[in-house]
């Protein structure tokens, strides 16, 4: 897949955008869980402070018929056989709340004299309105066994039943207040009680919601949850049960503390969609409260906002992108210019115009060095065509030195000679250079000569040609060989101001006799038949005019091979600067193979040197000379 | 004259009618203790799958009230109810007291009657002064005599259903509670409680069964075959209900939607049938046994029942036992 190109300005603004991003979410997630948590506290807060006020609501009202309750009952302590009495006070008590719909006065059997079960009661008739009066201790209902008698005359307290249906009286739902009345033995003798309609409770817990969907229920001290009955399916939940089938272990200890008459705050259904938390405590009755808000619904508000800051966040992110793009590429576009004017000048338009910029920055600094690049390189280039013109008339002339050089030596080898198999050759290090070889054949002789020139190079080159020149015109015809390397000696000393010298070998076969004279001036050791020739080495010519050299003689055996060479056989290197060496050149002298010829050899050992300096500079002159007589 | 040819038309074909026919028409009226709850679960699942109607019978459950739950042997007796559910040992009383029963299906096999007190309790004797809350028709007998053997004396409290409204107000100190029914509801009421406030007299040497099955030996003479029927329905109901514990309990809430005095919910009937299940099987986890009482364990509870002086006369296991 092709990968798109994008610009300076795009990348640096998608950067930016990158970095303005990162700290976006950054703060955005921070004052998230900071608000959260300053919502959730404050929600918390505000469902407590309702909850104690609908706590309060509900206590004004059953404290003020706890004082009721038991102020009519002090009354009938007085004359608890006078059933007018006591019928009066129960009509008062009746009258004088609008929450009471039934007063009863209920004694201990035996207590009264000839009345086994006595409980005189007076309710409010929810149809007519009328206030009825009978006596409970007639009827077969059993009050003695009923929570609001049997309670506080067990237990010689006050108390708050549990809802029940009063079907005696009024048949509506309803809590008891029952007040215990003892002699003065401290045995109950008597419990007032007075019963309350419980819808006007339920109606206004019904009313508390500080969030739509959130509740407040009210549990009563058996753990009946009074405001959540659901007679209609047969199914009553009490605040344990509640607890069981919600499966949430929080719920669970949240009730049970509840149920404890504890006060608190509770967070459940974590990890769930509905988690909540719960704020709750006791009435003065036994009974506990408590208002659930879901966490969902508390935080709708915080999370629309939460919403908003993003879009309008992402809006801006989209502006700062645009924005950026739009700034940085202004402010980049003599860049694109200088592109532009680069590869004008890298085509050698060195006069190419440059942006005009006026700000005082690194954009302007940039263009004063595209100037001075401009005419730098301009003068630059001035001055190497003016070089290059010298270089290519110096490499002329070379090229026709060497070609030159190359003349002097000959390369006509004898072909169609049975007695000789002769083949050289001279490889200069640079153009031309300072090795030498020659060779003549005159009436059944054989003459030969190889030298190298000190230094390389031209002068090398110059030395080279008066060597040869020396070498032909001083040989002659029966002039021994000390004799000719002695002139020679002297004509190249003469005049030789710079010190080069020539190392020389010269020979002289005699194919009649197969006698071999030879003379050696400082050069390398000759190699003939696969082994050093051994000989006076003399010295140099070029160093010390008349110099006496000596010469020596020897008889070669048929089929003899001779190997004439210059140092830079043996000198040539390596990459690890080691060099061929004399060794190796004999190994490979004392195995060319016997029908290898002259050339084949030159040329098999030119393919060993280049293999051995694997590609490393040349760095002197090599000639080779193989003679096979 | 064509009423008259009616009327004999149709006296012969009853009388051609076979008696398997006549005995599939049979109507039972089947009295529970007490009002719809899953400790009844089978009999209302055999009814709603009918398993009863397979079996050749109508059967009409008769919760009663109450007012009724003192007099149920009255009905039985009367003949308005054919099948009455009570425990062993008010079985064993009744028969003792010349009530002409047998017991033709042991439900329960074991105990579950327990003492639930305000504070931790160790052995029976820790119950000696206490005021204990209990019904007040006489489930409680299984605890009197524990209360004989060990000489331990209380302050009994009775209430017009159970005292534990009693017990949650402090107004007794103890309240005798079945594991699977009153023990259930407290838990409801008032929250878990601390089981070292626990007192299960199975673990006391009481750990006799409970719930059967009665009817007159007259009419068990009479209908072998038919309560044969019965019991068999009645087993695959309960099996049934085993098996599908929450279709259980929704079929039981229609009886108990039924039945307008009931105020449960379904956490409390869920745990009821849990722990009753429990309670029907001899051994845990081995299935469901309706195993008759063994006539070792029978004579040893009659012997408890006469010494305590709950009974006057010893019953045999045969009297009883069917």
């Amino acid at each position: 897949m092709k990968r798109t190109k994008k610009s300076f300005s795009t990348r640096l603004s998608l950067n930016i955008l990158l970095i303005v991003s990162i700290l976006f979410i950054t703060a955005l997630v921070a004052a998230s869980i900071f608000s959260h948590r300053l919502i959730s506290r404050e929600a918390m807060k505000s469902a407590d402070n309702l909850l104690h006020a609908t706590i309060s609501d509900i206590e004004k009202v059953t404290i003020s018929i706890e004082t009721m309750t038991r102020d009519a009952a002090g009354i009938c302590y007085a004359r608890p056989n006078d059933d007018n009495l006591i019928r009066q006070i129960e009509t008062s008590v009746l009258r004088g709340s609008p929450y009471i719909k039934c007063s009863t006065m209920s004694f201990r059997p035996g207590y009264l004299p000839g009345k086994k079960k006595h409980a005189p009661m007076s309710w409010i008739d929810s149809d007519s309105g009328e206030i009825k009066y009978k006596n409970l201790g007639n009827e077969d209902y059993d009050y003695l066994h009923a929570d609001w008698y049997q309670i506080p005359y067990l237990t010689g307290k006050p108390v708050w039943t549990e809802p029940y249906y009063a079907i005696e009286s009024t048949g509506e739902l309803v809590t008891t207040y029952s007040y215990p009345l003892k002699d003065s033995t401290g045995e109950v003798f008597a419990v007032m009680a007075s019963d309350i309609d419980i819808s006007w409770i339920i109606d206004t817990v019904r009313k508390i919601k500080p969030y739509e969907h959130s509740y407040l229920v009210l549990v009563s001290k058996c753990g009946q949850l009074v405001t959540r009955a659901d007679t209609e399916s047969g199914n009553v939940e009490t605040l344990y049960s509640y607890a069981l089938e919600s499966g949430d272990p929080d719920v669970l200890d949240l009730c049970n503390d509840m149920l404890k008459g504890n006060k608190g705050t509770r967070i459940f259904g974590r990890h769930t969609k509905n988690m909540s938390f719960a704020v709750y405590g006791p009435l003065s009755n036994g009974w506990t409260a408590g208002i659930a808000c879901n966490y969902r619904e508390v935080l709708a508000s915080n999370a629309k906002m939460q919403l908003m800051i993003l879009l309008i966040g992402l809006l801006g992110l989209l502006v700062l992108f645009g924005t950026c793009y739009a700034i940085i590429r202004k402010l980049t576009k003599p860049l694109s210019q200088f592109s532009r004017s680069a590869i004008s000048i890298a085509q050698g338009n060195f006069d190419t115009k440059l942006p005009d910029i006026k700000s005082d920055d690194e954009i302007k600094r940039l263009r004063d060095s595209f100037e001075y690049m401009e005419t730098s390189l301009t003068k630059y280039i001035e001055n190497l065509k003016i070089t290059t013109a010298a270089n290519e008339r110096f490499e002329s002339e070379l090229n026709i030195a060497r070609s030159i050089q190359m003349n002097m030596v000959p390369d006509d080898f004898p072909e169609d000679d049975d007695r000789v198999d002769l083949h050289a050759l001279l490889q200069p290090a640079k153009e031309v250079g300072g090795d030498l070889y020659d060779f003549l054949i005159k009436n059944d002789t054989l003459y030969f000569a190889i030298g190298d020139v000190s230094g390389k190079g031209v002068p090398a080159s110059l030395v080279m040609a008066i060597t040869r020149a020396a070498l032909r015109f001083t040989s002659g015809e029966g002039v021994p060989l000390d004799k000719v390397m002695s002139r020679v000696n002297n004509f190249v000393s003469e005049g030789n101001d710079t010190g080069m010298f020539v190392t020389t070998f010269i020979g002289k076969f005699d194919f009649n006799t197969r006698k071999f004279q030879y003379c050696n001036a400082g050069h390398n050791p000759i190699i003939v038949n696969g082994e050093y020739l051994q000989v006076k080495p003399n010295i140099a010519v070029g160093l010390f005019p008349d110099f006496v050299y000596e010469m020596a003689e020897c008889i070669l055996p048929e089929n003899s091979r001779i190997v004439l060479y210059t140092d830079g056989v043996t000198e040539a290197e390596n990459a690890d600067k080691e060099q061929f060496g004399g060794e190796r050149l004999l190994d490979w002298a004392k195995t060319i193979p016997e029908g290898m010829n002259a050339k084949e050899a030159n040329a098999d050992l030119m393919a060993r040197l280049h293999a051995f300096t694997d590609g490393n500079e040349q760095n002197d002159d090599i000639t080779i000379m193989t003679i096979k007589l | 004259m064509r009423r008259l040819l009616t009327a004999i038309s149709l006296a012969l074909a009853l009388i051609c009618t076979p008696a398997q026919k006549l005995a599939a028409q049979q109507t039972l009226v089947v009295m529970p203790q007490w009002s719809p709850q899953t400790q009844f679960a089978g009999f209302y699942v055999a009814l709603e799958k009918g398993y009863y109607k397979e079996a050749g019978l109508d059967i009409v459950l008769r919760h009663p009230n109450l007012s009724s739950t003192a007099s149920t042997y009255k009905l039985l007796e009367k003949g308005d109810v054919q099948i009455l559910g009570d425990m062993l040992i008010n079985g064993i009383i009744n028969r003792s007291n010349g009530v002409k029963l047998v017991n033709i299906m042991q439900l329960t096999q074991h105990n579950g009657m327990l003492a639930v007190c305000n504070k931790p309790v160790d052995t029976p004797r820790d119950l000696d002064g206490m005021r204990i809350g209990r019904w007040s028709n006489g489930f409680e007998n299984i605890c009197t005599l524990l209360m004989h053997r060990d000489s331990v004396e209380v302050d009994w409290i009775s209430s017009v259903d159970h005292a534990n409204n009693l017990f949650i107000f402090g107004a007794v100190d103890a309240v005798l509670c079945y594991s699977y029914s009153e023990f259930i509801k407290l838990r409801m009421s008032a929250g878990e409680i601390p089981a070292d406030h626990v007192l299960r007299f199975a673990d006391e040497g009481l750990d006799y069964p409970e719930d059967g099955l009665y009817v007159t030996e007259k009419f068990y003479n009479k209908n072998k075959d038919v309560l044969d029927r019965f019991i068999e329905a009645t087993k695959k109901g309960w099996e049934y209900a085993s098996e599908n514990r929450e279709e259980a309990i929704g079929i039981t809430f229609r009886h108990v939607m039924a039945d307008h005095s009931a105020i449960t919910n379904h956490m409390t009937q869920k745990l009821m049938l849990d722990e009753y299940l429990r309670l029907l099987e001899k051994e845990e986890g081995a299935g469901l046994s309706f195993e008759s009482v063994g006539k070792e364990e029978f004579d040893a509870l009659v012997d408890k029942l006469a010494d305590a002086g709950i009974i006057s006369r010893k019953v045999t296991y045969e009297e009883v036992i069917r």
